[in-house]
This record gives C-alpha cells, structure tokens and sequence, in this order.
C-alpha cells in the first residue's frame, strides 16, 4: 500500500463523515438558530409527553416480553457457544434478527390479528406491537445473556451442578452473574423499540417515531420537527450512557474459555430444542403465516415484470450505502493522526445512530435542499443511509483494530510502512470478511429503511422497501407477500459475510 | 488495498450505470400525492400515449399532500418539481395564492365546470372522490350508522370511530370544510365532542379503513376510493354519503393537477397537464378500482355513476381560506 492510497482512504472516509453527519448536523443547527420558534410554543404539549410516557411503556413492556421469550434459548445456546457442528444455530439466529420487522408483522397479522382484535379491541395494536418486537428482537438479549454466561457463568454453573439438577442450578447459579448482561441487552432493547417506526407502523399504532415522521412531513421549519424530539433524544443519550456504563461494567469479569457447562450431563438436542422451538415460533410461524397468503407464485414474476427497476435501484442504492458505511467506519476506527477530530466524529455518528429515522431524514432535507447534484439524487439515499448504520461500520473497524495482532504491524512499520497503511494492510486483509459483512449488514438494514427514505427519496428513484408499504396501505395481500419475501432475502449475504468472518477469525 | 479500491470503484460506477449520475434533465418531474396504485397506470398510459416519461415522487399514506406541498414551499427558490399532482384541492388552491403554481389553461379541460376549476387557470380539477364514513358490515347496518358528519359527535358513535391525522390529506380539507360550512364556533364544538368521545387517529384513510374492516372501530372518517378498495380485497366494509348539513349534501373533492412556478421543463411540463386534465385520465380513473367520479357532466352520464349533488354550494375557495386556522384549531384539540 502506498501512501495515495492511504491519503484517499482517509479524505473519502472524512469525506463521508463531512456529508452523512457533519454538514447536516450543522445545517441542522444553523436552522434552529436562524429559524423562528416552534409553532406549537415552548411548552411540549401535553399529546407529546404523553406519546412519550405511551411509546417508553409500550417499549419498557415489550423489552420484557422480549427477554422472556430468550431466555429458554440461553441454556442451548451456551451449550452451542463455538462449536463447529453446531454454528448453523448462530447463522438462522442473525438471519432471524437481519429480516425487515414489518416481514414479521405482516406475517403475525393475518394469523392473529383477528382472534386479538375480537378479545382486547382497540388495545390489540399495541399487543400485537409487543408481539411483533419480541419474536423479532428476541436474539439481542438471547446474544449477549449467552455472552455473559459463556464468559463468566461456567464455575458458578459447575460448583451448582454438584448439589443440584441442571434447571435449577442454572435458574440458581448464572442468572444471578448475568445480571449486567441482562441490564445491557435491556437498555440496547429499549432504545431500539423507542426509535423503531416500522412495526407500530404496520401495527396501525402511534408512537413517538410514527408522530415525529408526521412532523417531519407537516412542518415548515425544523424546530417543529427537532424541538418536540427533544424529550426523546434526551432520553436515548441518557439510556445509551447507562448501557455503556453497565456494559463496561458486565465486561470485566473472568475471561475464563472453559469448555460449554452443558458437557455435563445435557446432552445436544435436549439443550437445543428451546432455541429451536422458540425459533420455530417466532421465525417460522409467520413466515408460514405468509407463505399460506400467497394464491400463485407467478406473483414473483408479476413482481419482476413491475417492479423490476425498482428493486434493482434499491439494491444498488444499499450496495453503495453498505459500502460507504464500512469506509466510514475504518477511517472511524482507524490508525490516524486526527485522533480528536475522529472521536468527535466517531461520537457523533453513534449520536445519529440513536436518532429516529425521522429527523435523521429532517436533518438531510435542511442541508441538501439547495444542492441539486445530492437532493436531486441517489446520493441523498446514501448519505442519509451512512449517517443511519455509520456507527456499524465504526463497530467492524473497531473489531479488526481490536483483533489484529500489535506484533504484526509493528513489523511492517519496521519495514516502512506507516502506522495507517500498516493497520489497513494487516487488518484489513485478514479481517476483510469482517467488513464484508458489516457493508452486507449495513446494507441489509438499509434495503429495510422506511422512514428516513420517505422524507429524502429524489423523484424517479424507486425504493423497495416504501412500495411495501404502499401494498399494505392499499390491501394488495399478494403483492404484500411478494415483496415480504424478497425483502426477507436481503439479510442472506450478511449472515453469510458474518459466518465467513466468524471462521476466518477462529482460525 | 488495490482489489478493494478497485471493488468500491466497480460499485461506484455499477450504481452510476444502473441510477444514471445525473437525472434525464428533459423528463418533467411529477409530484404526485394520488395513490401509487392508480396514478401508476395513468403515468404508463402517459408514456404509451405521448412518449412523455416522468420522473415521479409519490408520498405516504401517513403525510398525504401536505409532505408534498411542504416540499413545494421548501423548493420556491429552486424548485425541483415541474407539475403538481395532488389527491386533493384545498392545498392547491393554498399554493397557488402563495403565487407557487402557474397560470396555465389546459386546451383537454374545456368541458371541465368552472367550479372545479381555478378562476386564473393556475389549477384544473379532475377525478373526485367522496367523504364518507365506512363502517364494518358486522358490527353496523347502513340504518344505523350516521346520515350527517355532525351526529358522529355523539359520544356513542365518537367511542367507535378512528380518523386520519386531521393534519394530512382529504381529512385536512374536510376538517376546514366543517369550519367554512358551519362555523368556527360549531366545528370547534364538534372536535371537541370528538376528542371527549374518545376518537382514534391512525396514520391516513387507509390505515383508518383497515382498523375498522378488523374490527378496532367500528366506523371511519374516509374517502369512497379507500372503501371501494377494501371491498374488492373482500374486507367487510360498506360506506355511506353522510351529509354535511341541510342542502350541503357530500362533501366531493377533486384531484388537481398544475404546473409549478419557475420550473425547469416547462414544455414537457404542459404535456403532462394536458393529458392529466383529459377526459381519458377521468374515464382511466372511474374504471380503476379507485372508481373516482369525472368532474365532467357528460362522463358521468356516460359512465352512469353518481355524482356530486348540492356539491356546487361547497365553496372550494372559502374552504381553502380557513384552512390554516381550522387545521392549528383540530391539531390543539385532537393532537394534543
């Protein structure tokens, strides 16, 4: 590698912080500090905070159904933990996190939609929300509750085993240990399901997300949008420092690599059947409550012959903000003499990581609207993706520093290379799976996004992921389905990208 | 470190090739608040006919119209759009007293009613749709539900019906219609006993139709397009023509079609107008599912379909005026 090469990494890096976050944070700011007050007043309004209370309760309920719906899972999959044999687990568990949520509603509404509505009425929504978030987001906590207890759980788990039976010497033993496991995943849960727009969305309930998209479409000026958001993003930085700190502190335990506890006396299926009952449950019942809706399968063809294009600029268009978000994210991560500048930009990208895709969309609108090369153009999708999934892109830049070997690079730095071009050259060429899958993941998020591509789409340019939307709005059931499916197919490269980066790590 | 410059190059210009690096600079740009569905075909129709391809920019159910009539308001420095195609009338007549829209009488719109046109030819009308209210077929019979918007104040009814945002779309209108007709004093009223009764919003008509055909409401606020839609999916939901008080009859509202001020493609802009304002876009639309009733006379008798009646003392313009007071007065009572 030489140094061009290094230079250009670095100016497209920044470069893409400067357009997905930087300009449009300070055009953001610069609006609210040129613009006139907020419509409504000062005061939050009374709909607005109780939206607020609605939307933390509503998520505060489902982040615990949610961990009740992992837990059977964590057992097994601590038996798992990195057995090769077995990893086909780990590959259907990302799939089932990666797939669009809406798929999952969609699939969920037509099975029990009408049994939930005849028994609660107009509190079937909200039931059907939590539902939804659950079956879908279940792996999150099941992950890191397997982390904590692969981690630190074996000896307390062995000690117990020798005075009771495996079920209550685990209720008894880890649970206990993975309480700041359990507090992490409780808080990255929440924050998500406050930011989430799609199911409630699909789900015919209001919640702050859904409100704030109505704002964003109905105002003149963006303090309309961001000062009512203000409550909210309050509340997210807040619950994101906590899940900081509790993390750092779950993370500092034994770092023992014991051998998985079940090898005493579990045996394989009997510790796997939960995680593929509640797999089975959550994942393919609503994928059989589609696949039961759909008449003809020359639906896939009619779906080709109209929307062909389109899916074909969606896919491109999440290629690129996959790509873009990787590129960011190293020149995050990476070896460089601007350490400040990157943290304040590394810290920043995670801040528009938390914010809701509304005034994400609101913040690129305010900035690019009077630069027709971006606004007029695919790269407003692509930015606005970038400063969406940036912060996943600084996560797999983080994991190659973190995973590639000091002694490697201080020998190429001994053969001349620089500190930058000898991180890139090392990391990057035996952790590249890694960043694969990261632009896979990214993009695969991407291709999902509705409500921030709702607010930048340029005219003629087709999105996927809205035309689903559109189906479910105008009751078009087959092309509902279609559309569910190959959309569903999206995450596929990044669990395959994941499991290529997971081996190549191993080894 | 050169395979993956090259592998994002390739990406790089792979995406330029499939999306284009700039836009057909001579293909107007349509924005379109009319539903995907329908206006998908009048825009193949377009092409097939004229040979004009338009770059379209729909919007959501949630933010019908007002997202796009934002974006106008936002773009009057540089605009981006060159023809306006809204599901509604209100908002345009909003835009074209901002000056936004531009004079331009379409030759195929001759045999359109005045009233349905705009008095400076900065709009023309096209393809109504009702107000209705839709009501689920197992909870309700047509004799029970309301014959007049004002009765679904009755806190019996109020507790059973969802609306869209009274900020978006045709419910934006209707909502400054019931203030233009009856009265602030009575509309506020009405809102009022709404709210109190307990109405549901949801994120647009469809949303709205759809709680009430799974049974969480039993009645909607809607237009006929969304009901006829929900019927032909085999959805149990029925509509009626509620009156908006004595000899008002329905409220009818009508697409609207314009081209903006200072746009870039103003040839290719006043093709577009031309074959959205003809009589074969309004027989295209009263045949499709959304079966919109043509704002011409002899289409109508043509078709056999019911028309507006007592429609002509519905003031559009009035409604227009009073709708930014109407819209901050529903928002204070039903949003906050």
């Amino acid at each position: 590698m030489d140094g061009s090469a290094v230079v250009g990494w670095r100016v497209v890096g920044a470069g893409l912080w400067v357009g997905a976050v930087l300009v449009p944070l300070v055009g953001l700011l610069i609006a609210l500090a040129t613009g006139p007050g907020p419509q409504a007043g000062w005061w939050f309004t009374s709909r607005q905070l109780v939206l607020l209370g609605k939307t933390a309760g509503l998520a505060g309920v489902a982040t615990v159904v949610t961990f009740l719906v992992a837990l059977p899972t964590v057992r097994g999959l601590g038996w798992v933990g990195g057995r090769g044999r077995d990893r086909w687990v780990w590959l259907i568990l990302g799939l089932a996190l990666l797939l669009p949520p809406y798929v999952y509603a969609f699939g969920w509404d037509g099975l029990i939609a009408p049994r939930l509505t005849a028994w609660l009425g107009s509190w079937a929504g909200m039931v059907r929300t939590v539902w939804v978030w659950a079956g879908w987001s279940w792996p999150i906590p099941a992950l890191f509750l397997t982390a904590g207890w692969v981690r630190v759980g074996h000896g307390a788990y062995r000690a117990a085993l020798l005075e009771a039976n495996p079920r209550t010497a685990f209720r008894r033993a880890v649970l206990p240990i993975l309480a700041g496991h359990g507090a992490a995943a409780m808080v990255v849960l929440w924050v998500l399901f406050m930011i989430e727009y799609n199911v409630p969305h699909a789900c015919s309930i209001q919640v702050f997300a859904t409100e704030l998209l109505a704002w964003g479409q109905s105002s003149r000026h963006a303090v309309d949008v961001v000062y009512p958001a203000v409550p909210l993003l309050v509340v997210m930085v807040a619950a994101g420092g906590c899940g900081l700190i509790v993390w750092r502190g779950s993370a500092g335990g034994d770092d023992q690599q014991d051998p998985p506890p079940a090898e005493v006396g579990v045996g394989r299926w009997r510790s796997l059947w939960p995680v593929v009952a509640v797999l089975a449950l959550t994942m393919g019942t609503p994928f059989c409550g589609l696949a039961v809706r759909l008449a003809s399968w020359t639906s896939f063809v009619a779906l080709w012959q109209v929307y062909g294009g389109e899916l074909a600029e969606s896919i491109a268009i999440a290629a690129a903000s996959g790509v873009a978000v990787v590129w960011l994210g190293t020149w995050l991560a990476g070896e460089d003499r601007w350490v400040r500048v990157r943290g304040a930009a590394t810290v920043t990208t995670i801040l528009f990581g938390l914010m809701p895709a509304g005034l994400v969309g609101e913040a690129m609108v305010v900035a690019y609207r009077h630069v027709g090369v971006i606004y007029d153009q695919w790269p407003v999708m692509v930015l606005t993706q970038t400063a969406r999934w940036g912060w996943i892109g600084w996560v797999a830049g983080w994991l190659i520093k973190r995973s590639t070997p000091t002694g490697l690079i201080d020998q190429a730095r001994t053969d001349g290379a620089g500190r930058a071009a000898a991180g890139m050259m090392i990391g990057w060429r035996h952790h590249w799976p890694i960043l694969a899958a990261a632009a896979a993941l990214a993009a695969a998020m991407c291709l999902a996004e509705v409500a921030a591509m709702s607010m930048v789409r340029p005219p003629g340019v087709g999105w996927m992921a809205m035309t689903l939307m559109e189906k479910f709005h105008r009751f078009e059931d087959q092309m509902l389905v279609t559309i569910s499916f190959v959309l569903a197919l999206a995450p596929v490269p990044a669990v395959v990208l994941g499991w290529l980066a997971w081996r190549v790590r191993g080894a | 470190m050169r395979c993956i410059s090259c592998a994002c190059g390739v990406v790089v210009f792979a995406l330029s090739l499939c999306l284009g690096v700039g836009c057909d600079r001579d293909r107007p740009v349509v924005y379109c608040s009319a539903d995907e569905e329908f206006a998908r075909q009048v825009f193949a129709e377009l092409e097939r006919t004229t040979g004009v391809k338009a770059e379209v920019l729909f919007d959501t159910e949630a933010g019908k119209t007002t997202g796009l009539v934002r974006k106008i308001e936002a773009e009057r420095d540089r605009p981006r759009a060159d023809v306006f195609w809204s599901s509604e009338v209100f908002n345009t007549i909003r835009l074209a007293e901002q000056g936004l829209l531009e004079p331009y009488r379409p030759g195929t719109a001759d045999d359109v009613e005045a009233r349905f046109r705009s008095p400076d030819d900065r709009w023309t009308g096209f393809g109504l749709r009702g107000r209705v209210i839709g009501f689920n077929t197992s909870k309700l019979s047509r004799e029970q539900v309301p014959k007049r918007w004002i009765d679904l104040a009755d806190a019996k009814w109020a507790s059973k019906l969802v609306m869209a945002n009274p900020q978006f779309g045709t419910t934006r209108g209707h909502v400054a219609a019931m203030f233009a007709l009856w009265g602030e004093a009575k509309a506020v009223d009405f809102l009022k006993r709404l709210r109190e009764g307990g109405v549901r919003l949801a994120d647009g008509n469809s949303t709205a139709v759809r709680m009430v055909a799974k049974g969480e409401a039993a009645l909607c606020m809607t237009d006929t397009d969304d009901v006829w839609v929900a019927q032909k999916r085999g959805w149990p939901v029925e509509l009626v023509y509620p009156s908006m008080g004595e000899g008002l009859g329905t409220l009818w509202i009508p697409n609207t079609v314009a081209i903006v001020t200072g746009c870039r493609r103003a040839a290719a802009a006043r093709q577009v107008v031309d074959y959205l304002a003809s009589v074969e876009v309004e027989r295209l639309l009263a045949r499709s599912d959304s079966r919109n009733v043509p704002v011409r006379p002899g289409l109508l008798k043509e078709l056999g379909m019911d028309g507006p009646t007592g429609a002509g003392s519905v003031d559009l313009a009035a409604v227009a005026k009073v709708m930014p007071i109407a819209i901050e007065r529903a928002r204070e009572i039903l949003l906050r």
